[in-house]
């Protein structure tokens, strides 16, 4: 099982989704590196987030909006959601 | 559940809500939004929101009617002024709100609920504590990343010896580096800026394989670089006690290392093997299985307090 930053195509916007286990064996391993590594080894470098242009489909946070939590926090997670 | 991950990651964790009522198939989805709405004119739309999402599987089959008689109970549990609830609810102070929001989401084109976005990126994995627990341990891990793989640090013509600190005692691990120069260097770096200093092993399959190396302990975290297999043909894990680099694919190398507990032929070939227990293997065998992938609420795995680097 592996999280990977999947960026999705038709220029849907990117997902965080967990890839299936690795066939042959159970070792965990180490994810796609998120911060992009400008150096030479790195053999993978994966996308970190949506372009700009996905980005805006949703609207920045703002205080209108229901939040606990610092606004500087390190994660944001953001429901969209449905009571019933 | 993003309840408790923002009580466990006060600091860390922003919590934001906002309104999708599937009206179309949910007959009480906007009068819920609504209440919820109604809720926080009072201050209390997350005790609200709360209440409603585990009561739910009471009210969701009510007639409408009965619904709206029931929230005037909730309203009365969380101690709102019960005449403005009914006022602002009855009064469709709200309703606009909701319908603005809802069409907004439709908009989007958002698929359904609920739907979660994970630093402005759609999140489509598994939704529960863990995952999202896991996300944020790797997120923290980030400032401690590198931008670029290490510098030269050794010499592979010397001989480098790591010690693994542990509660149970000390493993000595004899690194091949003149063989596999790269990922010794890459050890011996990480070693030295302390990367592996209060880290478990995550996973222990006992007969199998010991697996740590990770600061955020999820078994997907790494020093934000890769470096390259470093495969010695002659090299085989053959038996207990040897090192090797845990990868996600060819030349994905990071800080994850595994110890051997036994021959393991599966892994040649795959694994960069550049080092061999020579002392301690028995600390390895009794570190506590541990396996997040089949349970993921396992208690905490061994400690390793620091990986300290002789070089003679």
């Amino acid at each position: 099982m592996v999280f990977a930053l999947a960026a999705a195509a038709c220029g849907a916007p990117p997902t965080l989704t967990p890839t299936a286990p690795l066939p042959t064996l159970t070792l965990p391993a180490p994810t796609a590196a998120p911060t992009l590594a400008p150096a030479t080894p790195t053999a993978h470098a994966i996308t970190p987030g949506p372009t700009p242009t996905e980005v805006s489909l949703f609207a920045p946070v703002t205080e209108a909006d229901w939040q606990a939590g610092p606004a500087e926090a390190l994660v944001t997670i953001i429901e969209y959601g449905d009571f019933q | 559940m993003l309840a408790q991950l923002h009580q466990e990651y006060p600091d860390d964790v922003r919590i934001v809500y906002r309104h999708f009522p599937l009206v179309d198939i949910h007959d009480k989805a906007q009068l819920a939004a609504e209440a919820s709405e109604a809720a926080g004119a009072q201050g209390k739309f997350w005790k609200m929101h709360d209440l409603l999402f585990e009561q739910q599987a009471a009210w969701v089959n009510l007639p409408i009617a009965d619904f709206r008689k029931l929230l005037d109970d909730y309203a009365a549990q969380l101690q709102l002024d019960a005449a403005q609830f009914a006022a602002d609810l009855d009064g469709g102070k709200f309703t606009p709100k909701i319908q603005s929001a809802y069409q907004t989401a439709t908009g989007i084109g958002l698929p359904g609920t609920p739907f979660l976005l994970f630093n402005g990126v759609p999140y489509q994995g598994p939704v529960d504590h863990w995952a999202f627990a896991a996300l944020v341990k790797l997120e923290k891990l980030k400032s401690r990343q590198f931008s670029a793989p290490p510098p030269e640090v050794i010499d592979p013509f010397k001989k480098y010896v790591a010690t693994l600190h542990t509660a149970r005692g000390e493993v000595q691990i004899e690194l091949f580096a003149e063989r596999t120069p790269l990922t010794v260097n890459n050890f011996v770096f990480l070693a030295r800026e302390g990367w592996f200093d209060n880290i478990t092993f995550h996973q222990m399959l006992p007969g199998l394989v010991a697996l740590t190396g990770d600061p955020s302990g999820t078994g997907f975290g790494g020093p934000g670089y890769f470096i390259p297999d470093e495969i010695v043909p002659e090299f085989k894990f053959d038996a207990a006690g040897w090192v090797g680099m845990a990868n996600a694919g060819r030349d994905t190398n990071g800080s994850q290392f595994f110890i051997t507990l036994g021959p393991l032929p599966d892994l040649n070939g795959k694994y960069t093997l550049f080092g061999k227990v020579v002392s301690g293997l028995d600390v390895v065998q009794q570190i506590t299985p541990r396996d997040p992938t089949a349970n993921p609420e396992a208690p905490p795995g061994d400690v390793i307090t620091k990986i300290t680097i002789a070089e003679k």
